[in-house]
């Protein structure tokens, strides 16, 4: 199932999470429909037995080109009439296209195409998940991260433009999750201490040695990092919950360098882990980093996510 | 107008000082008028200075006028708790969240460093603030006197307080011996343990092993503990760990090592099953620590001053204690205290002990069967009492059991079912004298529960069988404490 979205941006907080479009003001609808089309793929999987556009389009598009004042939209509306394929090849040129795929161990492929963007910077977001990142000379962008959401939506946030794209993810609630997400310089480092391992082990999973998320096959987890120095950036350790071994834990530990320009200042970071509601549960970092005598030494935190273990039974 | 002005600057340089505005609480039929000033207001109590000194008022039923009157959405409850990491860093979060869960409230945590965290609780619509948990890592000693001076509202604690403090058991815990999954040891009496902690053994050939020394780790706060299982010598020197994680990281890398720790940080190290000479053995899990059928249970407590709290603290608290916490709890890596059922299926190794231990005595064989034959259609709950040494002073895990299995009654749970309380002795002195024993403490607890139990149609009975069942060897103080019991079955 395709799915071709673009409406302007200001109004897509009315009319649906998943459209949105160039924020030029004084633009009509229908001007910015046929001069200039953001292109998005939405792929919902590979069986595609989710939502069917025919029975969400009757609703909706009758009211697209007539009034922007469209109430917000429960699911991402589907414009059938704009799936054709004439469409695609006639706003081949220089629309960005985004497409989002399921990929093994609950993860996204993000594949955008951008060819009049090239070396450009733009906000990926995911859940809670944000990162700033760049397209490359070609205007393209590759990146793949576990799914926070089993309805899963990146969004992608251009200076003038935003692209959004969603995918169904099944075994998404098979995997438990530790992020860190951050603003700036980079000081923290997720460390995972796989049952028992100590550092350097092939079960020491950390940002120096992040490993494949195909490991989720054996129950261990893999480290996802996205975002750059001085922007917003994340990492994020996942674990298949169910591979888990009866005993033993999964010890998690941050690790805070303390640098010339962060000693004795406050760290602003969150975090979140899958909690007892089985959602993930947040918590600010409100760290103050110790004086600038200690630079190069790190700062340890135990106690900001708890280790992960199998219930007692 | 000035006046006003002025007073509003003296409340504004003291807080909590008394400076402030006059206000009238008004019964609704007008009958009963209270005039003074505002000392306290925790959204249910005021407390209020009067002429006639300091009062507290329920304002349930009573209309408030006057510029000293609070404004219920400006108050923010606040609570201090204080603890080991475990309970402030992994119990408390986890009640927390779903406490607020229940309630319609939003739940964050901030956290500043690995002693100090706290959750905010605000309204999920309107976003306002509703209660601050502030929460730090403090050594047990330090919690309790923090407790005694009032700088904590609450004590997380593995230790039973003393003086006037009310407690509730939250948890539940053991204390096991763990060593590396590589070392091949599956077992170790109660007896080497006491060697093992008072350095009587310090090789593992004494243990079946190699002539290897036991690298013995202990943690740093659990010696109150540590002397239960060894109270007559002193402990020997050991590696002494400030976490229990980083002692189960130590045992958990050295198949040389063994330690002790609380069943609920056992980490990546392996559990010794803790037996007796006659070979009677009971490995720690989860049921065998909810029916204290291990020797070293271990009960987890939340403790406060008798003052009053704010009342989102106290149904917090109320909430921690309920039935609905028992999941949290249990996912959060602790024993919980829900009620659970052991059917007599799964009992065949009790039962063959009972009559191994029997042997040729014929009378015994006849108690075992009347046993049996009593026993057999009804189930085993996890709640049983066990009794201080030498008494029918039943032990702290085994009080908190009493309102347990009351609430449990109230609640319908064993409605159209019939609660048999069964009691049980050592094999220690002469068997109808041990029989007589057991009678009593059953009647100690039916009488205990059937006080609580208001109106619940389930009928209490009881019955006894001395010393038939034991469920470790005689041969230790340990065993026969945990032989001394009254288990709790349902028909």
């Amino acid at each position: 199932m395709k799915n071709l979205a673009a409406l302007n941006k200001r109004r897509a907080v009315t009319i649906g999470v998943t459209l949105f479009l160039a924020l030029m003001s004084g633009h009509l609808m229908q001007s910015v429909l046929t001069d200039r089309v953001p292109v998005v793929v939405v792929d919902t999987g590979p069986k595609d037995t989710v939502q069917s556009p025919s029975v969400a389009a009757p609703d909706l598009l009758p009211v697209l080109p007539v009034s922007l004042d469209v109430p917000a939209l429960p699911k991402p509306p589907v414009m059938p009439s704009r799936v054709d394929e004439a469409s695609l090849d006639r706003t081949v040129g220089c629309d960005p296209t985004l497409q989002v795929t399921p990929a093994p161990a609950a993860t996204l492929r993000i594949d955008l195409l951008a060819p009049c963007a090239p070396n450009q910077q733009f906000i990926l977001r995911h859940g809670p998940l944000t990162a700033d990142v760049v397209t490359d000379a070609q205007g393209q962008f590759q990146a793949r991260i576990p799914a926070l959401e089993e309805q899963a939506q990146v969004l992608l946030e251009f200076p003038e433009i935003a692209l959004s794209a969603d995918a169904t993810i099944s075994d998404q609630s098979d995997f438990h999750h530790v992020i860190l997400q951050w603003h700036g310089a980079q000081t923290l480092k997720l460390n995972a201490y796989e049952f028992g391992a100590s550092d350097g082990e092939s079960g020491h999973v950390w940002p120096g040695s992040p490993k494949s998320p195909e490991r989720a096959l054996d129950g261990r987890g893999f480290l996802t990092s996205l975002g750059r120095q001085g922007g917003d950036a994340f990492q994020i350790y996942s674990v298949p919950v169910r591979e888990l071994p009866d005993t033993g834990v999964i010890r998690l530990v941050v690790d805070a360098e303390i640098m010339p320009n962060t000693c004795g200042r406050d760290l602003r970071a969150v975090a979140f882990q899958t909690g007892p509601l089985g959602r993930l549960s947040r918590s600010d970092i409100r760290v103050t980093l110790p004086d600038c005598d200690r630079v190069g030494d790190v700062l340890r935190l135990q106690n900001l996510f708890s280790d992960m273990r199998l219930a007692l039974r | 107008m000035p006046c006003r002005f002025l007073i509003l600057a003296l409340s504004m340089a003291w807080p909590w000082a008394a400076a402030a505005d006059a206000l009238q609480l008004t019964s609704a039929d007008g009958a009963l008028t209270i005039e003074g000033e505002l000392l306290s207001y925790d959204n249910e109590l005021f407390r209020l200075n009067t002429a006639a000194g300091p009062i507290t008022v329920d304002g349930g039923n009573l209309r408030c006028s006057g510029a000293g009157c609070p404004d219920p959405s400006d108050l923010v409850s606040r609570a201090s708790v204080g603890g080991p990491p475990e309970m402030v860093h992994r119990l408390m979060p986890a009640l927390l969240e779903v406490f607020a869960d229940t309630r319609g409230l939003s739940y964050q945590r901030i956290f500043e460093k690995d002693a100090l965290a706290s959750w905010q609780l605000r309204d999920a619509e309107t976003n306002r603030l509703v209660a601050v948990f502030e929460g730090r890592v403090l050594p047990a000693p330090e919690a309790a006197s923090q407790l005694a001076t009032r700088q904590l509202d609450i004590a997380l604690s593995r230790l039973p307080a003393k003086g006037q403090v009310r407690q509730d058991v939250i948890a539940l815990d053991a204390l096991v011996p763990i060593v590396a999954p590589e070392n091949p040891r599956a077992m170790v009496t109660i007896v080497q343990l006491q060697n093992l902690l008072n350095g009587r053994i310090t090789t593992w050939d004494r243990l079946g092993g190699d002539a290897r020394d036991v690298a013995l780790h202990l943690p740093d706060q659990l010696d109150t503990q540590l002397r239960r299982i060894s109270p007559k010598d002193a402990l020997r020197p050991a590696t002494r760990h400030a976490t229990f994680d980083a002692l189960a990281d130590a045992v958990a890398s050295d198949p040389a090592a063994l330690g002790l720790v609380p069943y609920s940080n056992i980490g990546n190290a392996v559990p010794l099953v803790v037996s007796g000479a006659c070979g009677l053995a009971t490995p720690a899990t989860r049921d065998t620590i909810r029916a204290e059928d291990y020797p070293v249970t271990e009960p987890m407590f939340l403790q406060r001053l008798g003052a009053r709290q704010p009342k989102i603290v106290r149904d917090f608290i109320a909430f921690a204690r309920s039935h609905e916490a028992q999941p949290v709890i249990r996912a959060a890596g602790f024993v919980d205290q829900a009620v659970g059922i052991i059917p007599f299926e799964d009992q065949g190794d009790r039962i063959a002990n009972a009559v191994l231990a029997a042997g040729d005595d014929p009378d015994a064989m006849i108690a075992v069967r009347d046993m049996i034959a009593s026993l057999m259609t009804a189930d085993r709950l996890t709640l049983t009492y066990r009794f201080q040494d030498g008494s029918s002073d039943l032990d702290i895990q085994s009080l908190s059991n009493i309102q347990r299995l009351a609430e449990t009654i109230e609640r319908g749970d064993f409605d159209g079912r019939e609660i048999v309380f069964v009691g049980f002795s050592d094999g220690n002195g002469p068997a109808d004298g041990n029989l007589r024993l057991s009678i009593r403490r059953a009647q100690v607890v039916r009488k205990a529960v059937a006080a609580l139990v208001r109106d619940a149609d389930v009928p209490l009975t009881l019955s006894a069988f001395g010393e038939a069942l034991p469920m470790a060897c005689d041969d230790t103080p340990w065993g026969r404490q945990v032989n001394r019991r009254v288990e709790v079955w349902v028909r």
